[in-house]
């Protein structure tokens, strides 16, 4: 299951690309360039040309196109061949002495002819291409070509991204950004920030993948390159998938198929088909999916795609599985092994044998399954795809622990942990969603704990951090476009005014009947930018309301992400009530016997002292027993989003809570880390009139930063000791209102961003600690939603005190 | 025995006065509480060291438990007092600190009063 939809889009893009960088090197004469979808008749053509040529120039030439024109055909054999043909002729030539000028393009041919066979073997050994691109890439650094150069990075990148490294990807990627900006190749650089939206999404961050492609889109736009527009508008399509905004995917798509119905571009239209048959499977429509996958099977099938019509068999099998329909496709997921295997690409037959692997776990025939697994396993580690690898061993470790064989699952599932990336979250996501559930199949509940521990952490990373972070950036580039626009059309509704003015004036001057032609046309000319003007005035609105929409899902993440790190304080919070109330229970019970004998010895006196004792016992367990439920009871409204209202609340024992879940969840995450905590409780204030779960929302944050700022204090200090955190909390009745104070003797805030404290986004910590909404909420909550005022007080290095003012 | 318990837990007092109201009773026990390490210290300072056991919580503001433990270790010539730790957090990371800064066993909460009976037993 893991992979196919990360598969799409990616041998066309490799074929296209080293399509239009030969196009563009090659202006020598020899060679009309034909458009990619002509590749087939090039082919012809040019081997007709290379039987009449008679220099051996030209016959390297053609030999290097043909080579090129093979490798756009996914024939990747043929490729081979006639690159070997073109090294060894270029070798020969340049082995005579040959004038420096004519040794030069030579050079050049040579360093094509590598590139081109280390493209070719992409197909068959990724570590064997990745050997032979290294070499281009010093034969085109020594020619000085700087569009052969960065043409050899892309095409690295595209085996690292092959082998799953895909930071290397990406880091290629940029190094061939860079050249093709320096010779102002707009096309390629399209095509770069392109595939660096590829990459961005493999990993995850979908916020820059949305970013780079958009860039690429423009790009394209602007040198009308329909190629580019169209796979950034699927790229797109993905991204806006990955994120669950189906809608979005499938406008992207929608304009896609439009683009290519137009260009009569078959392949395409298959594409987008089986585009579109993805977002479907994603938002759970699978019979619509299905539809939308045999569509562009069927297209495939006519156009004879043999790697496309493997891709569409798997598409349809892995929807099958989910209709439960296993032996149907059973069926698709052997025709999906077929084909990859008649392509020989590589990666194509990595997954068909997981995915059979997959449905033969299901249907229960394990040792099919595992075979099917060991096959993928043994492939991957021919050709080093520590990825694959690990996918295979997790789904081993996954048949074996159904098996019964629960060390040889955690086995393998162990082997599996250290094979992917760091940044690979996806799949040390579901290595981890293994490990938790071996390592209890095993009875070890502490690793299974951390594993999931783990797992969460991958899930975060995945979904989480990279959205927030990135869909934040968006949206504020969305708010200052919007706002730039409104004050555009502000602007031009004044000048329009103007100009209605001096109409207005020069009419009355001269009514005649030129005049009332005027004014017929002027009346036309208005009533039609007043249409546009509401066009646009719609148009705005409604993306503000989709603004709104993202910045609700922002808050919701906020509020999960903090209830995230109360959790190990609740975990801790939990324990210290039910020590007491199970000791306590089991105390009464020892006491209930003794009280028995007492009865039973007639000695009344001693009888009431045990009644008294069991009295006291049971009021703590009830006492303890209560504490617990607050605890969870915090929990759960914590992270709730319905409408909430207001209700008498102890803010002395809401304070207190927070104040030991926070330091227990922050001291679980870091064990090296202390406070001192001061609490100073007015206890005249009684109960208060407030949200309770806001408030302690705000708390919290108040909490944590001031925790924060002792940590990085105390980390900061040269001498240790010399420097002793503490974190106070204090409320204070003043009549109508009353005060709660947060704090700390850590940093302070410099006074160069105290204004900025408070607005949204606005933070100081690390990318990925925080989301700069914690302070701008916990505003909004006191002084909107309990009238009420948030103030700070700061000195740098001395620490920080917040103030919370609200009416009773 | 004299024994030292250490917790934030107001409650703990009354817990372990119940749990141990016979061995208090027959003069087998006898029970001193501190609050905070830093109280603990001070108790112990006025305490006649010799058999002393303490137990202690690892979670308390300020002044932790394992920080606690250090000092007696460290502080106390030989022999030092026995000191076991009581913790919420049953994590490898906590025992093995605890484990490195000397201390003598490790417990958990909800705390097992049967077992740790039988561990005073073969102390004393």
């Amino acid at each position: 299951m893991i992979g196919y939809s990360e598969l799409d889009q990616k041998p066309g893009s490799m074929k296209r690309i080293l399509l239009t960088v030969l196009i563009s090197l090659f202006v020598s004469g020899f060679v009309i360039a034909q458009p990619v979808v002509d590749a087939v008749r090039d082919i012809g053509f040019l081997k007709n040309q290379l039987i009449r040529a008679k220099h051996d120039t030209t016959r390297i030439i053609l030999m290097n196109d043909l080579s090129t024109a093979y490798v756009s055909n996914a024939q990747s054999d043929s490729a081979e061949k006639y690159a070997l043909s073109a090294i060894e002729l270029t070798n020969k030539c340049l082995s005579k002495n040959v004038k420096p000028a004519i040794a030069e393009i030579y050079e050049i041919q040579k360093a094509k002819a590598t590139e081109n066979l280390g493209v070719s073997l992409y197909f068959k050994n990724t570590n064997h291409a990745l050997d032979t691109l290294q070499v281009a890439l010093e034969l085109w650094k020594k020619t000085g070509n700087k569009s052969g150069v960065a043409s050899v990075y892309s095409s690295i990148a595209e085996v690292y991204s092959a082998q799953y490294l895909h930071s290397e990807a990406l880091d290629n990627y940029k190094k061939s950004l860079d050249l093709f900006r320096q010779i102002g190749d707009r096309k390629q650089v399209a095509r770069a920030w392109l595939h660096i939206g590829f990459e961005n999404r493999y990993t995850g961050n979908y916020g820059d993948a949305l970013e780079s492609n958009a860039k690429a889109l423009r790009i394209a736009r602007e040198i009308k390159d329909t190629l580019t527009i169209t796979d950034a508008l699927l790229a797109n399509g993905f991204n806006y998938l990955l994120v669950e905004k189906y809608a979005d995917a499938l406008q992207n798509q929608q304009n896609a198929l439009v683009v290519f119905r137009s260009m009569r571009d078959s392949a395409g239209i298959a594409t987008t088909y089986n585009d579109i048959g993805v977002t479907y499977m994603f938002s759970g429509k699978l019979d619509e999916a299905l539809k939308n996958h045999q569509a562009a099977l069927s297209i495939r099938l006519n156009l004879n795609e043999m790697s496309s019509i493997g891709n569409s068999y798997g598409y349809i099998s892995n929807i099958l599985v989910k209709q439960k329909k296993l032996d149907e496709a059973l069926v698709n997921s052997s025709e999906a092994l077929k084909y990859a295997k008649l392509e020989n690409d590589v990666r194509y037959v990595l997954d068909a044998y997981l995915l059979n692997g997959n449905i033969n776990a299901e249907l229960k025939n394990f040792d099919t399954a595992l075979s099917n697994y060991a096959t993928a396993l043994k492939i991957s580690e021919e050709n080093n795809n520590r990825a694959y690898q690990a996918m295979a061993q997790t789904q081993i470790a996954g048949v074996l622990r159904l098996q019964g064989k629960n060390k040889e699952s955690l086995a393998a599932i162990r082997s599996a942990e250290g094979l992917p990336a760091e940044t690979d979250y996806k799949i040390r996501r579901s290595v981890y969603s293994e490990m938790s559930k071996s390592y209890v199949a095993n009875g070890d509940y502490q690793n299974a704990f951390e594993a999931e521990v783990n797992y969460q952490q991958m899930n975060d990373s995945v979904v989480s951090a990279e959205k927030i972070e990135k869909v934040t950036k968006l949206t504020q580039q969305l708010v200052f476009e919007n706002k730039r626009a409104l004050q555009k059309a502000s602007q031009d509704k004044q000048l329009s005014l103007q100009e209605a003015q001096i109409k207005r004036e020069k009419l009355i001057r001269n009514i005649s009947f030129s005049g009332l032609a005027i004014v017929l046309a002027f009346a036309l000319v208005f009533f039609w930018r007043f249409r546009d003007k509401r066009k646009l005035n719609i148009a705005l609105e409604e993306s503000l309301i989709d603004l709104k929409a993202t910045q609700n899902q922002l808050i919701q993440s906020e509020k999960m992400a903090s209830l995230g790190e109360l959790t190990a304080g609740i975990a801790h919070e939990i324990k210290n009530p039910l020590n007491f109330v199970v000791n306590f229970s089991e105390l009464n019970n020892e006491l209930f016997l003794e009280m028995n004998q007492e009865i039973d010895n007639g000695d009344l006196v001693e009888v009431r002292v045990f009644a008294n004792d069991i009295k006291e016992n049971l009021e703590k367990i009830a006492y303890h027993g209560k504490r617990a439920d607050a605890i969870v009871r915090g929990m759960l409204q914590h992270s709730r989003s319905s409408i909430e209202i207001k209700e008498p609340t102890d803010i002395n024992a809401l304070c207190d809570e927070y104040l030991r879940l926070t330091y227990h969840g922050l001291r679980a995450k870091d064990k090296s880390f202390n406070a001192k905590l001061i609490s100073n409780f007015d206890e005249s204030i009684g109960m208060i009139n407030i949200i309770p779960q806001d408030i302690g929302r705000v708390i919290l944050n108040l909490l944590t930063n001031a925790f924060y700022s002792c940590n990085k204090k105390k980390e900061s200090q040269l001498v240790e000791g010399a420097y002793e955190p503490e974190v106070a909390i204090s409320t204070v009745n003043i009549g109508q209102f009353i005060e709660i104070s947060v704090k700390d003797n850590g940093g302070g805030i410099p006074a160069a961003v105290v204004d900025k404290i408070f607005q949204p986004f606005y933070t100081t910590k690390p990318t990925g600690e925080g989301t700069g909404l914690g302070l701008s909420m916990s505003y909004e909550t006191i002084t909107k939603g309990h009238n009420g005022e948030l103030k700070v007080e700061t000195e740098e290095n001395k620490g920080t005190n917040f103030i919370i003012r609200i009416p009773k | 025995m004299n024994i030292l318990v250490v917790d934030d837990e107001r409650d703990v007092k009354a817990l372990f006065e119940q749990r141990f109201r016979k061995e208090i009773r027959s003069g087998e026990h006898n029970f001193v509480f501190a609050f905070s390490g830093k109280e603990a210290l001070e108790i112990l300072s006025e305490m006649d060291q010799k058999a002393v056991l303490i137990l202690s919580d690892i979670n308390m503001p300020g002044m932790s438990g394992l920080e606690l433990l250090a000092t007696i270790k460290k502080s106390y010539r030989k022999p030092p007092p026995v000191v076991m730790m009581i913790t919420a957090y049953g994590d490898e990371e906590n025992y093995n600190t605890a484990t490195r800064l000397g201390a003598d066993d490790f417990l958990t909460k909800p705390l097992d009063f049967k077992l740790l009976k039988s561990k005073l037993a073969t102390i004393s």
